[in-house]
């Protein structure tokens, strides 16, 4: 379904009809000033090797709430986000996973660029998020306990935010981000007392990232309808390897102040 | 700027295929492999099928088809209901980071909910003090009988019960102790053997059975002659393992009165191996047994007096185990 979603955008990309861009990189022009949210329709991949190295999947709905606030020259998101999936499976066994995000991003106008002869303004940033993982495992149905696994990662990143004004109505959107050094945390087996479960991770043994396109339509004045995909993953390596992916389809609903 | 286009749908099209690419499954299939590893260590090792009446042999008939039907982590349900059929509060399969999944709740753990840390400290006019990496509570009773609790007999970094020699001065000139062990899972004689040897008054001997074989062992008291005034060791059924053979090895000691509720039963000697895929499995490979000669496992040890107590007891803010406790060293 992902591949179907991302051949429209890159469609969509392709033959909007030309319309002149506008010249200004002032931030409040393009990024929605107010309150937004934003639900999805997550496709969620897991492996987490403290349980087993097996694949893990499953589907849930996903929610997401973002606050700008800008001025002329400098602008931030303030967004909080999480999914709770009951049934994330591997075969007949499930996983209950939540996962939630808090992120902050600071964005500065960088410029611009032509893509498809069109102007995209970017904005770029440092962008720190912290992130949580928390796992229940049936992998013994009617065990004393059932398994369990956690992983969070606060980190410090960058985000890169990118504007393609279409028309007056329509205005099409992409965001890249990526932490770049991180303070992790992994739950590691309670007998094994050599390993903390805290550590200093790099881009190479803890990581998170995204990156989203999204087509931006103003319904009213203040009222602005989002539709738009986002590919996530976190990736820690410093202890059992872990790796949550998900494909994610939203749309929102931004009033702006 | 044609660069650009290409790289983005590039890009784009790279990340429709990326959950696939980044999260996989395991390159080979040893669900067989774990689970026949699994078998022949138990039936190598496991001290118990005679005394238990298991035939391990029809278990294995019963189990492996499931096992060949295991796709993934559905064997972990297959081995989780073959090893529940040993009703063994020690055995554990751990996941292949090491998260332990008991397969058994012995059938006295139903006594964890008759004791609280809170209600014990109703007895005590000070706070509690903690010591040993918190696994120890200490303090003077306003009758002058020493208590402490001790919540595990686990490895912890290895040091904590070398604490139990300044708790036994801070006793010096109580008029008896009580050891509380009520709640305890257990742990290792290490720190067992540390904190018997400061309780006892004449050396005591340890008796346990590995691959069949009896070994033993004598644990002299730390300042001859050791201690002489009366010491209580509190049990209930949730006293498990090493808190079954602490109080079971101090009963040889004539100052010793084990007051409570018969222990949990978990009588097994126990040690990790390793299956093929990484996951773990704890067993026991020998056992301990009473001085009467009666297993341990499923059996427990007996308290020299009886004193019952309920989850409604403790809901009422009562502790007749301690009270009764402190009643006998006034």
């Amino acid at each position: 379904m992902n591949k179907y979603l991302i051949g429209a955008v890159v469609i969509l990309l392709l033959f909007v009809p030309a319309t002149k861009a506008q010249e200004s990189s002032s931030v409040n022009e393009y990024i929605d000033n107010g309150l937004t949210f934003n639900t999805g329709y997550d496709i969620i991949a897991v492996k987490d090797e403290f349980i087993s190295q097996e694949k893990y999947t499953g589907s849930s709905p996903s929610f997401q709430l973002d606050w700008s606030r800008l001025n002329d020259s400098s602008g931030f998101h303030l967004s909080f986000g999480i999914i709770s999936a009951a049934k994330v499976n591997n075969y007949n066994v499930s996983a209950e996973i939540t996962e939630a995000a808090l992120n902050l991003a600071y964005v500065y106008p960088i410029g611009n660029i032509k893509l498809f002869n069109r102007e995209i303004k970017l904005f770029f940033g440092p962008s720190p998020e912290l992130f949580f993982h928390f796992r229940t495992e049936d992998i013994a149905k009617g065990a004393v306990f059932d398994a369990y696994s956690a992983a969070f990662l606060f980190s410090a990143g960058a985000r890169l935010d990118m504007v393609m004004p279409v028309n007056k109505d329509w205005q099409l959107e992409g965001g890249i981000y990526s932490s770049l050094l991180s303070l992790g945390g992994k739950f590691i087996n309670p007998q094994d007392n050599n390993t903390s479960m805290m550590k200093i991770l790099t881009l190479f043994t803890g990581m998170s990232s995204y990156i989203e396109a999204a087509a931006r339509y103003n319904l009213i004045k203040n009222i602005s309808l989002r539709a738009g995909y986002k590919f996530s993953f976190v990736r820690i390596s410093a202890w059992d390897y872990f790796i949550t992916v998900k494909d994610d389809f939203n749309l929102s609903l931004t009033y702006s102040l | 700027m044609k660069r650009y286009n290409f790289i983005l749908i590039a890009f784009l099209l790279f990340l429709s295929g990326c959950s696939d690419l980044l999260v996989n499954g395991p390159d080979s299939n040893l669900n067989m492999d774990d689970f026949n590893s699994a078998w022949q260590i138990a039936n190598k090792y496991y001290p118990f099928f005679k005394f238990k009446k298991i035939n391990w042999d029809s278990l294995y008939t019963v189990y492996k088809p499931q096992a060949e039907a295991a796709r993934g982590d559905e064997i972990y349900n297959v081995l989780y209901q073959m090893f529940r059929e040993l009703k063994d509060g020690h055995i554990e399969i751990l996941t292949e980071g090491g998260f332990p999944v008991m397969t058994y709740e012995w059938p006295r753990d139903i006594d964890r909910k008759a004791f609280s840390s809170i209600v014990v400290s109703k007895y005590f006019s000070k706070p509690l003090i903690l010591a040993g990496e918190d696994k120890f509570d200490y303090e003077i009773t306003d009758n002058n009988i020493g208590y402490v609790y001790i919540s595990t007999f686990s490895d912890g970094d290895g040091n904590w019960y070398k604490d139990f020699g300044k708790i036994m001065e801070y006793f010096h000139n109580t008029k008896g102790i009580i050891v509380d062990v009520r709640n305890n899972d257990g742990g290792n004689s290490n720190s067992e053997d540390y904190i018997i040897s400061r309780l006892i008054e004449k050396p005591i001997k340890d008796i346990w059975y590995t691959y069949s074989v009896a070994n033993s062992l004598i644990i002299n008291p730390v300042d001859s002659p050791g201690y002489l005034k009366s010491v209580v060791v509190l049990i209930n059924g949730a006293s498990f393992s090493a808190a079954e053979t602490f109080p079971e090895l101090l009963r040889q000691s004539p100052n010793v009165t084990l007051i409570g509720d018969t222990t949990g039963g978990g009588g097994g000697i126990n040690d990790f191996y390793t299956l093929p895929s990484g996951k773990r499995l704890q067993i026991a490979f020998g056992y301990n047994i009473r001085f009467d000669g009666t297993m341990i496992e499923w059996n427990g040890v007996l308290p020299d007096i009886l004193v019952t107590q309920t989850a409604s007891d403790i809901s009422n803010g009562h502790d007749k185990q301690l009270e009764y406790a402190i009643n006998f060293l006034k």
